[in-house]
C-alpha cells in the first residue's frame, strides 16, 4: 500500500513535525529517505521537560541541543522554543552553569526571530532572565517561570507581544515591572502569579496612575503576594483576580468599564464579602462571576473579624441590577452566615440572572440548599442549581 | 438573455449559492456563506469572479474530491456561526476529528490546498498526536512509509549533500568517533572522569556558534592544517571523546557512549589545539588504514542494529528519566510560593 502522506507537500510534514517535541522530531530521521532531513526544517525547538539528575545526562542534553541548533540552516528562523528545565544546583557544578547554556540558546534563537518562548527553571534559587529577551522584537507570546529580572538599564521593547504570562518572577522593584509592561505596548493577555519585588518601594508613584495597557483584553492577575496596580489592566474585557481584603489599599479598586467576565478568587468569601461588594460596585458592566475560595492556611475561614456579620450594601452595584446573567460561587463551605447572605443578595438583586450555580462543598449542611432555594429571587428565569461536592 | 443574467450576476455578493467543481468534474452547489469560510474560495470569487453559475464553477484544487469537500464544508458549516463559545468549538473539533488515517491524510492535503489554515492546524496536531511517542517501526506501519535508508544511512543522519560546513564537522566527528571505537577495541582505558573533556567539546560548540558563525571555514584550515595534524597524533584520544559527546545524544544510545566515554585521555591545557580542531576536514579520512576499515565497519554495523531497535528506547529513557524527577522542578526556590488552584 502506498505512502499515505506522500501527497502531503514537505511544508505540512514539517508543520506536524512542530507539535511535537524536538527529541520525537529529530527521530523522524530514520524513517525513510523522504523524511531525513524535514525535522531539521521544523521551526520548533521544544526541549520538553528535561530534568537531569547528573552531569552525565545534562552533557548528553545540551550535546543533543546543540547538535540540532548547528544541524538547522541557520538562515531558518525558529519559531518556538520551549524548555521546561529542572536541576538540583550540587549534581551540576561543572562545566557550565545551566543558565550560561541556556542563556546562549535564548540568544540563539531570539536572533533568529522567535515568537514564542516558553522557558522555565526550576532549581533552589531565582535564576537571572536573559536580557536578550526583553528586546526581542518578533517575539508575540512569553512564558516565563522562575526568574529574577535584574535591574533594568536599557528599555525593554517587545513590540510585537501579545502575550504574557509571568510566574514566580522577582523585580528589584516595582518600578522595574512597570517598566516591562510600558515596553509591552500592544499586550493582549497579561498573567501574574507570584510576581514578588526585592524591595517595597513608595506605591504611590505619580507615574503609575495612569498607565494602563490600553489593548489589553485579559489578565489574570495575583494579587496575595504583592501589589498590583490594577489601574494599568482597567481596559480588560475579561479578569481574573486573586486578592483579599488585605492587600487592598486606598484607591485601590478600579473602575473596570468593559469587564463582563470576572474569576474573583480570595481566601474566605466570609472575610473578603465586602470586597466582593466594592469590586462589584466597580464592575458596570459585568455579565458573567465567579466566585472562588481558596484555602491557603488552614483555619483562616475559622478567623474571627469585624466583617463577621453581614451588612446589606448602600446601594446596589448597577452589574446586579442591569448586566449580570451567570453567577457560579465554586466553593461554598457555609461555615458562616454571610457567604448565604451574600448569595441570598445576588439573587435578590440580579435582575437579569439567569443561572446561579453553587457548589457546596459541606454535606453536613443539607439546609442550605433549602435555603437558597427558598430565598427572594429578582430574575423571574433565573436557575438556580445547588450542587453538593461529595 | 444575456442582459438578464448580467442582472443577475450583479449583485453576485447577495447570491446564497456558488458553484464548485471537485477534482473528480462533477460540480455541486455550496451555500455561499459557509464556502466563503475558505480563503481559496473567497479569493476565486472576488478576484476571478467565478463561482456565480454552474458554467463558471469555482475548479478546485485536485486534491479536492467530493468526499473532502463534504468534510470541508462540515467544518465551516459549524465555525462560522458566529456565536460559538470556544469550548463548544473544541468539542466540535475532537469529535470531528475522529477519522481513519488515511482520511485525515487526506483531509489536511484538502484543507491545505483550499487554504483553511485551522483545519491545518486541526488535522496536523492530531496527525502528530498519532506520531507521538510510537517507534518508527509503528509509524512507517501506520502510514505505509518506505523503509528505504540504509543502515548506514541511519545511521549517519546527517549526511552531508549540500556541503554545509556544520554538517561537514559533525561528519568529521563522526568518523573521529568510529576511529574511538576502533580504538577501544585494543586498549583496555579506565574510565576517567567526563567532566574535562565534555568541557571542551561544548566550549568548542560555543565557541563555534558564537564566534565562527559564518566565517569562512577554509581559511582558518589552510592556516593550522599542519599544527593539527601533528597534534592531532598525540591528542587523538581526547578529540575522539569530543566526538562521541557530541554524538552521544544524537543516537541517543548510551551504551556505545558509555564505552566511548572512558578513554585514557590527557587533557591539556592547550586551548589553540582544541579550537582548530574543528578546522581540519581533510585529514581524517586520509588516515583511517582501509584494513581497519572492515573492523570498523563491523562495529559499525553492529552499532546501527542496535541503534535502530533501541532509538525509540533510548529518546523513551530520556524521556522518561526527566518524568521521574518532575518533582524537582518544583522545588521550593528562597521565596516558596504557592501554587494556584485551579
Amino acid at each position: 500500500m502506498a505512502d499515505i502522506l506522500s501527497t502531503l507537500p514537505d511544508a505540512i510534514l514539517c508543520h506536524i513535525l512542530s507539535f511535537l517535541e524536538t527529541k520525537q522530531s529529530v527521530a523522524t530521521t530514520i524513517l525513510s529517505k523522504r523524511w531525513k532531513y524535514l525535522w531539521r526544517s521544523v521551526p520548533v525547538l521544544d526541549l520538553g521537560r528535561s530534568a537531569v539528575t547528573d552531569q552525565n545526562t545534562y552533557i548528553r542534553f545540551i550535546d543533543f541541543v546543540y547538535s540540532v541548533l548547528l544541524s538547522r540552516d541557520p538562515a531558518l528562523p525558529i519559531q518556538k522554543f520551549k524548555l521546561i528545565f529542572g536541576y538540583h544546583i550540587h549534581q551540576i557544578v561543572r562545566p557550565y552553569y545551566p543558565m550560561d547554556t541556556i542563556t546562549k540558546w535564548v540568544d540563539f534563537v531570539v536572533q533568529r526571530r522567535v515568537e514564542y518562548i516558553d522557558l522555565h527553571v526550576g532549581t533552589e534559587y531565582l535564576p537571572k532572565l536573559p536580557i536578550s529577551i526583553l528586546t526581542c522584537s518578533t517575539l508575540v507570546v512569553l512564558e516565563l517561570v522562575c526568574f529574577s529580572v535584574v535591574e533594568l538599564f536599557s528599555p525593554v521593547s517587545l513590540p510585537s507581544l501579545k502575550t504574557l504570562h509571568l510566574d514566580n518572577i522577582m523585580f528589584p522593584e516595582l518600578r522595574d515591572f512597570m517598566l516591562f509592561l510600558v515596553g509591552c505596548p500592544i499586550l493582549e493577555d497579561l498573567s501574574t502569579f507570584d510576581v514578588a519585588f526585592d524591595s517595597e518601594e513608595s506605591l504611590t508613584c505619580d507615574e503609575w496612575k495612569s498607565f494602563c495597557l490600553t489593548n489589553l483584553t485579559t489578565a489574570d492577575i495575583d494579587c496575595y503576594c504583592n501589589h498590583f496596580p490594577l489601574k494599568a489592566v482597567h481596559n480588560v474585557s475579561s479578569l481574573r483576580l486573586q486578592i483579599d481584603q488585605e492587600n487592598c489599599r486606598n484607591d485601590f479598586i478600579h473602575t473596570f468599564h468593559n469587564l463582563t467576565k470576572l474569576d474573583f478568587v480570595c481566601s474566605s468569601l466570609h472575610y473578603n464579602w465586602k470586597l466582593v461588594i466594592e469590586v462589584l460596585k466597580n464592575c458596570p458592566k459585568l455579565q458573567k462571576l465567579h466566585l472562588n475560595e481558596v484555602e491557603l492556611e488552614e483555619g483562616l475561614w475559622t478567623r474571627n473579624n469585624d466583617n463577621e456579620n453581614w451588612v446589606d450594601p448602600d446601594f446596589v452595584p448597577q452589574c446586579l441590577s442591569l448586566h449580570l446573567r451567570t453567577c457560579y460561587i465554586s466553593s461554598f463551605f457555609g461555615l458562616h452566615g454571610t457567604e448565604l447572605m451574600l448569595a441570598k443578595y445576588i439573587l435578590k438583586n440580579a435582575k437579569v440572572l439567569q443561572t446561579m450555580n453553587i457548589d457546596i462543598w459541606n454535606s453536613g449542611q443539607p439546609e442550605i440548599k433549602q435555603q437558597l432555594s427558598s430565598s427572594p429571587v429578582a430574575s423571574a428565569t433565573c436557575k438556580l442549581t445547588v450542587y453538593y461536592v461529595p | 438573455m444575456s442582459e438578464i443574467d448580467m442582472s443577475v450576476i450583479k449583485p453576485e455578493m447577495m447570491k446564497p449559492y456558488i458553484w464548485l467543481q471537485t477534482s473528480d468534474g462533477s460540480i455541486q452547489q455550496v451555500e455561499q456563506e459557509i464556502a466563503m469560510f475558505c480563503p481559496f474560495i473567497c479569493q476565486e470569487i472576488i478576484q476571478k469572479g467565478t463561482g456565480s453559475s454552474k458554467n463558471c464553477a469555482i475548479c478546485l484544487p485536485e486534491k479536492v474530491s467530493p468526499a473532502m469537500l463534504s468534510l470541508v464544508l462540515d467544518y465551516c458549516r459549524f465555525h462560522q456561526v458566529a456565536g460559538r463559545s470556544n469550548k463548544e468549538r473544541k468539542s466540535h473539533d475532537e469529535k470531528f476529528i475522529r477519522m481513519d488515517t488515511k482520511r485525515l491524510c487526506d483531509l489536511t492535503s484538502a484543507a491545505d490546498s483550499l487554504q483553511l489554515r485551522p483545519l491545518v492546524d486541526l488535522t496536523s496536531r492530531t496527525l502528530a498526536r498519532i506520531i507521538e511517542g510510537k517507534s518508527p517501526e509503528e509509524i512507517r506501519e501506520i502510514f505505509h512509509l518506505p523503509d528505504d535508508l540504509t543502515e548506514e544511512e541511519k545511521l549517519e543522519p546527517l549526511k552531508n549533500t549540500t556541503d554545509d560546513p556544520r554538517i561537514r564537522l559533525l561528519n568529521r566527528l563522526y568518523a573521529k568517533k568510529r576511529k574511538e571505537l576502533k580504538e577501544r577495541g585494543r586498549l583496555k582505558n579506565v574510565e576517567l572522569e567526563e567532566e574535562h573533556v565534555d568541557e571542551r567539546s561544548v566550549d568548542d560548540l560555543l565557541s563555534f556558534i558564537n564566534g565562527n558563525d559564518g566565517d569562512s571555514k577554509g581559511s582558518k584550515t589552510s592556516k593550522n592544517k599542519k599544527k593539527n595534524r601533528r597534534k592531532k597524533e598525540q591528542k587523538k584520544n581526547s578529540t575522539l571523546t569530543e566526538a562521541s559527546e557530541v554524538k552521544k545524544e544524537l543516537s541517543g544510545h548510551s551504551a556505545v557512549s558509555d564505552k566511548i566515554a572512558g578513554t585514557s585521555n590527557i587533557y591539556t591545557e592547550d586551548d589553540t589545539f582544541s579550537h582548530k580542531e574543528f578546522d581540519d576536514d581533510e585529514d581524517v579520512d586520509d588516515e583511517i588504514d582501509p584494513a581497519l576499515q572492515a573492523k570498523i565497519d563491523r562495529e559499525v554495523e553492529d552499532f546501527a542494529r542496535r541503534l535502530n531497535s533501541d532509538w525509540p528506547e533510548r529518546m523513551q529513557e530520556f524521556l522518561s528519566s526527566g518524568q521521574e524527577r518532575k518533582s524537582m522542578l518544583f522545588a521550593t526556590n528562597g521565596n516558596g510560593f504557592l501554587r494556584r488552584n485551579t
